[in-house]
């Protein structure tokens, strides 16, 4: 497993040996929280990868971690981690397809480093590259966050997104092909 | 010689990872002999630090991940109580339908040995030969017999007809039947 949080039973499974005496349905939220707290960061930054400014990543999360523990019975919780990326993603997915989208404003804007003159470039640059990635198709954005920042293999992001693994391949080759054309008088200067 | 995009593809797939151990060392090979292919690959490895970069400037703050953690907590301790709470009540309807089936059933029981159900309905709509009674034909203009009304005197048989001649006339129908009354006492 490549998480550092371990696999927790759904609630209704047999209980193991020392919950401290908690009940089944006690240990699953309790292991439910802690899957959570352990992925947030990471979860969050991939909502925000994939809505842009579309939507707020704190309710996209909050709504797919809501859907998955609603449901919990029915998962297989051997790595909660690729779950609950799964969900983030299908869930900010599905936002972006909705008709009525409004703007929020960005909670994470680029941050700046503390020495002014790389500092200044650097984020600069971020701010640049993050506009770029806001402009691409939503399936090369989500694509490209899993397998950049997520270090994901093509066959789970294929699985993510309900793609096949060439499809996916095509998806980030491409979503990689347009924001070097994007960034490329930036790149130049 | 320039690059084709499956040269780049396959420079991409390296740093993904996803080449086979085989496919890694062909490429390798390449590079020796085709240095374009090895300053390619350090352009996209630079391209990709500043993408990794601006994904991880996405991460919210400490406080940020502090605060969604907190309303996440307390989000799934609700829909915890909440699924317990329909856990518990849909228990106890199976309980509260199994006690009325048991009600039901020691109600029914009770009642069908108290006899009431065995009573036969001709006992009760007996008539006894001797009881007396007038009856009240009702007839159409033809003189067809429409019904027969059995009262136990005569004043109440004598209403009904006041009743019948008051209703005829409020209705007045062009089709009504004809209701001749007679009051007959067969058995005074």
């Amino acid at each position: 497993m490549s998480d550092d949080v371990k696999a927790f039973e759904p609630a209704g499974a047999p209980s193991g040996t020392g919950n401290g005496g908690k009940t089944p349905s006690e240990v699953t939220v309790r292991l439910f929280e802690e899957a959570v707290h352990h992925h947030s960061r990471r979860l969050l930054a991939i909502a925000r990868a994939v809505v842009g400014t579309r939507a707020s990543p704190e309710d996209v999360v909050q709504q797919a971690i809501t859907n998955l523990f609603q449901h919990r019975e029915r998962y297989d919780w051997h790595e909660p981690g690729g779950l609950l990326k799964r969900a983030v993603v299908n869930e900010a997915l599905r936002i972006l397809r909705q008709p009525k989208m409004s703007i929020v404003q960005d909670d994470h804007p680029a941050r700046g480093d503390d020495d002014p003159s790389s500092g200044m470039l650097e984020s600069e640059t971020v701010r640049r590259v993050r506009d770029a990635i806001d402009k691409l198709p939503e399936h090369y954005r989500s694509a490209l966050v899993l397998c950049e920042y997520d270090s994901m293999p093509y066959a789970e992001i294929a699985t993510t997104l309900g793609a096949s693994v060439p499809q996916v391949k095509t998806w980030i080759f491409r979503a990689r092909r347009q924001l070097a054309e994007m960034l490329k008088d930036y790149a130049n200067t | 010689m320039s690059l084709t995009d499956s040269d780049l593809e396959l420079l991409e797939e390296h740093l993904d990872g996803e080449l086979s151990i085989a496919e890694d060392e062909a490429l390798r090979e390449r590079m020796n002999i085709q240095p374009e292919l090895a300053s390619a690959l350090e352009a996209l490895r630079v391209e990709r630090a500043a993408r990794r970069m601006a994904f991880i400037s996405m991460e919210p703050d400490d406080a940020a991940v502090e605060r969604f953690n907190r309303d996440a907590s307390r989000e799934i301790q609700r829909i915890d109580r909440e699924s317990f709470w329909r856990r518990t009540s849909g228990r106890l309807r199976v309980v509260a339908a199994a006690a009325a089936c048991l009600v039901i059933g020691f109600s029914v029981g009770r009642i069908a040995d108290s006899g009431v159900l065995n009573r036969k309905p001709a006992d009760q709509l007996a008539v006894d030969p001797n009881t007396r009674f007038v009856e009240v034909v009702l007839t159409d203009e033809g003189g067809r017999q429409l019904g027969i009304q059995r009262f136990a005197s005569h004043e109440r048989a004598r209403e009904f007809i006041d009743d019948c001649e008051r209703l005829r006339e409020q209705q007045q129908l062009d089709i009504a039947p004809v209701m001749s009354t007679t009051a007959q006492e067969d058995q005074f």
